[in-house]
């Protein structure tokens, strides 16, 4: 590859996109890499392969027996769910990465650049997709059905497409509200979108009538063109060709014209929030200037707030399903919600304490106040469980004239799973940048599961004592071996 | 009356000893320049002495009191500023000195008369209210002095506390200091800058391989040299080492 080309470009942007999974060295970094792409390979070809060869050819790929108005919502769900990805991909690349002004100072076309960094994303967009689904297709082209061909090349037609409107999209409101504000609304915006397709997807068990209804509404045929996605998808050349050319259009336009909006924005990184005024009033006390000044810095990190909805998102398929599943039976749902409360309560108090204990900014200024070790992670283990125990209160009011047992329940296991989750991040969370909020489960596997069996236990335990059972000790002991076994671990440690 | 700061045997070792056998006082109401070439031990001793880091071996002695046996009651009395400002980027510098006011334990009232003071001093009254994301690096240097001073230490400690501000960013927290120890605190930095040690200290210290090879006033230095009207440059560069050694840290 030619130094400062176009191939070398997209090269250098597909690294820094690789990299930016913040693992260090060679094999950290690429060894889970192929491990997740191995799988869905083999798995694929497999697949594929264990089918057998088609008795009458069926050249329609997916399409053979899938009607095509289900094809043609896969296409757009596609399109939304990358839509979201390539948003947070496009301000990454275009504005937090900060190297723009390094790249248009050297001396290569800017047209060049841009299109580079629009084709980076769009890659690492279509990359996850392509992996899980193209050594299937590929591999029934090649048992004898080429219309399966289809379906990967409108993978790169979605991530394409995704792309160049979250480059003109992006970059106008970059234009329009500058570039802080822009963060703000492309991550709660991808956040809500992930968030719903996700929900989309858990629909026949969160909502079983109204999905059927859905699913019978996008099965019937679509008018042309607007059926043409779903005709490339299985095969049909001239579909797809045009997609295909609508496709390279949008990217070439939006690199083009798009883009240019961030270097027209003058910022590069930098940006320059318009400052409000506020009243700070000065307040006496250790425990209430860490408490507001905690709740500040996550309330200021729209990132880390819809990272941590996000988590809670996943959590409400189970909790409907928990919730149905009573009603079905004809009891009292107030269980199912304590139990679906204490493990939201869990999470979150996990996540909260892993962002003020571990993520915290400055530990070198807390250390150097005249504090105790044993009054500063108190006041932050406060700090942690205030939004979950505010839940777990709000949660067991709500249930309180329904079902007095399971707000009990709720507010008493509720509160201590919060407090016993936060315990164990603060003792075992090693220093990070909030940034890496994400791949914490990652830096510690340990905990990661401790928190997740935690999580069970206690909602296992909430659900148990509300229906008045006696085994709730059973997940009770469990939950108070794991925080005992972590103490002791802790004591050995230190 | 104690000194400001009293190190006697101080001991500390990582992979190899950064701080060796180090005995240094620094009086009451002195502005005091420890200088020593990279990797000499300076910012090792200056957090052992703020209770960042525990010694190996060795006394602190800060204002009549054992920092290693009553570290809260000795880090009630000090405010330490890294050269990378301790700040939180998503706090305002008002918040931010509110935060501090509330580790220390700052009466309220007095701790935003002063943070007013001090940010106006500082030319930041003006941006009180804007994130410190936002800053340069020398705002966001002057808001961690801002925050370092809010609680009025009595002995203040600085490493490399000139790093990327401008010229009259730098004059205003030179001038700052000045005034500080012409109040009667006690001020020790750290800076490659030899004009400022020369310029504004009444004692220096030079630090060489974890040990105080020299300290004095420059008139003291020079005696001890033999070196009538040598440059604090000409005498850090025979007492520290190399001459790359005395150029300034990137």
């Amino acid at each position: 590859m030619t130094p400062g080309g176009f191939a070398w470009l997209v090269w250098h942007e597909l690294r820094l996109a690789l990299r930016g999974t913040g693992r260090r060295g060679w094999l950290a970094r690429t060894a889970p890499l192929l491990l997740l792409v191995a799988v869905p390979v083999v798995g694929g070809i497999g697949l594929g392969i264990a089918l057998g060869v088609p008795e009458h050819g069926g050249h329609r790929g997916l399409g053979s027996g899938v009607p095509l108005g289900l094809i043609g919502a896969g296409v757009v769900g596609g399109f939304v769910l990358m839509m979201s990805t390539a948003a947070i991909g496009v301000l990454r690349t275009f504005h937090d990465r900060g190297d723009l002004d390094l790249l248009l100072a050297a001396p290569i076309p800017a047209a060049r650049v841009l299109a580079a960094k629009t084709i980076g994303v769009a890659a690492s967009v279509a990359a996850p997709f392509a992996v899980v689904i193209a050594p299937f297709a590929l591999t029934r082209a090649v048992m004898g059905q080429p219309g399966w061909i289809g379906v990967v090349a409108m993978v790169g037609v979605d991530a394409a497409l995704a792309t160049a409107v979250a480059v003109v999209a992006v970059g106008g409101v970059v234009v329009m509200l500058g570039p802080r504000p822009a963060r703000v609304v492309v991550q709660l915006g991808a956040a809500i979108v992930g968030g719903a397709v996700f929900l989309a997807t858990q629909a026949p068990s969160i909502a079983p009538a109204l999905a059927r209804r859905a699913f019978a509404a996008a099965a019937r045929p679509w008018p042309t063109p607007l059926d043409w996605p779903a005709r490339a998808a299985v095969g049909e050349l001239l579909p797809l060709a045009a997609m295909i050319g609508v496709a390279v259009a949008a990217t070439t336009l939006a690199a083009r014209r798009g883009a240019r909006a961030f270097v027209a924005s003058g910022d590069a990184g930098h940006g320059g929030a318009k400052a409000q005024t506020t009243t700070v009033r000065f307040h006496a006390g250790l425990t209430r200037a860490i408490v507001v000044k905690e709740l500040r810095l996550i309330a200021r990190d729209p990132e880390l707030i819809t990272q941590i909805a996000l988590r809670l998102v996943y959590l409400i398929p189970a909790a409907a399903l928990l919730v149905r599943g009573r009603h079905e039976g004809a009891g009292s749902a107030g269980p199912a919600v304590a139990a679906a409360i204490t493990a939201f309560a869990t999470l979150l108090a996990s996540s909260f304490a892993w962002i003020v204990v571990a993520a915290e900014d400055a530990p070198d200024l807390l250390a150097a106040a005249p504090r105790t070790v044993a009054a500063i992670a108190r006041a932050k283990l406060i700090a942690a469980t205030s939004i979950p125990l505010v839940l777990v209160a709000v949660a067991a009011v709500a249930l309180g004239p329904t079902s007095p047992a399971a707000a009990a329940a709720t507010l008493g296991v509720g509160a201590v799973a919060a407090v016993t989750a936060a315990l164990l991040q603060a003792w075992f969370g090693k220093p990070a940048s909030r940034s890496a909020f994400r791949r914490r489960a990652q830096a510690s596997f340990v905990i990661g599961v401790g928190e997740l069996i935690l999580a069970a236990a206690w909602a296992a335990t909430a659900n148990l004592l509300a229906q008045g059972s006696g085994w709730a000790v059973a997940p009770a002991l469990l939950a108070a071996m794991i925080v005992a076994g972590a103490a002791e671990a802790r004591k050995t440690a230190a | 009356m104690a000194d400001a700061l009293t190190i006697t045997g101080l001991r500390k070792a990582f992979a190899a000893v950064a701080v060796d056998d180090l005995n240094l006082t620094v009086r009451r109401g002195e502005l005091y320049a420890l200088l020593g070439p990279n990797g000499a031990g300076k910012t090792t001793t200056l957090r052992m002495v703020a209770g960042l880091l525990p010694p190996d071996a060795g006394a602190i002695d800060i204002l009549g009191v054992d920092a290693r046996a009553d570290s809260i009651a000795a880090k009630r009395r000090v405010a330490y500023l890294p050269d990378e400002p301790l700040l939180y980027d998503k706090l305002t510098p008002l918040e931010y000195l509110d935060f501090i006011a509330g580790l220390w334990g700052i009466d309220p009232a007095t701790a935003a008369v002063t943070a007013e003071s001090l940010l106006r001093t500082l030319d930041l009254w003006n941006q009180r209210d804007a994130r410190c994301e936002t800053f340069s690096r020398g705002m966001k240097q002057k808001a961690a002095l801002a925050g370092a001073l809010v609680h009025d230490p009595a002995l203040l400690i600085l490493d490399e506390p000139l790093t990327g501000l401008d010229a009259g960013a730098a004059r205003t927290v030179k001038d700052l200091l000045v005034a500080r120890v012409a109040a009667g605190g006690t001020v020790i930095l750290t800076t490659h800058i030899l004009e400022v040690a020369e310029r504004l200290a009444d004692r220096i210290g030079i630090i060489r391989a974890g040990r105080l090879v020299a300290a004095g006033t420059l008139a003291e230095l020079r005696a001890a040299q033999g070196a009538a009207g040598a440059s604090l440059e000409d005498m850090f560069i025979a007492l520290a080492g190399s001459r790359d050694s005395a150029q300034p840290a990137a």
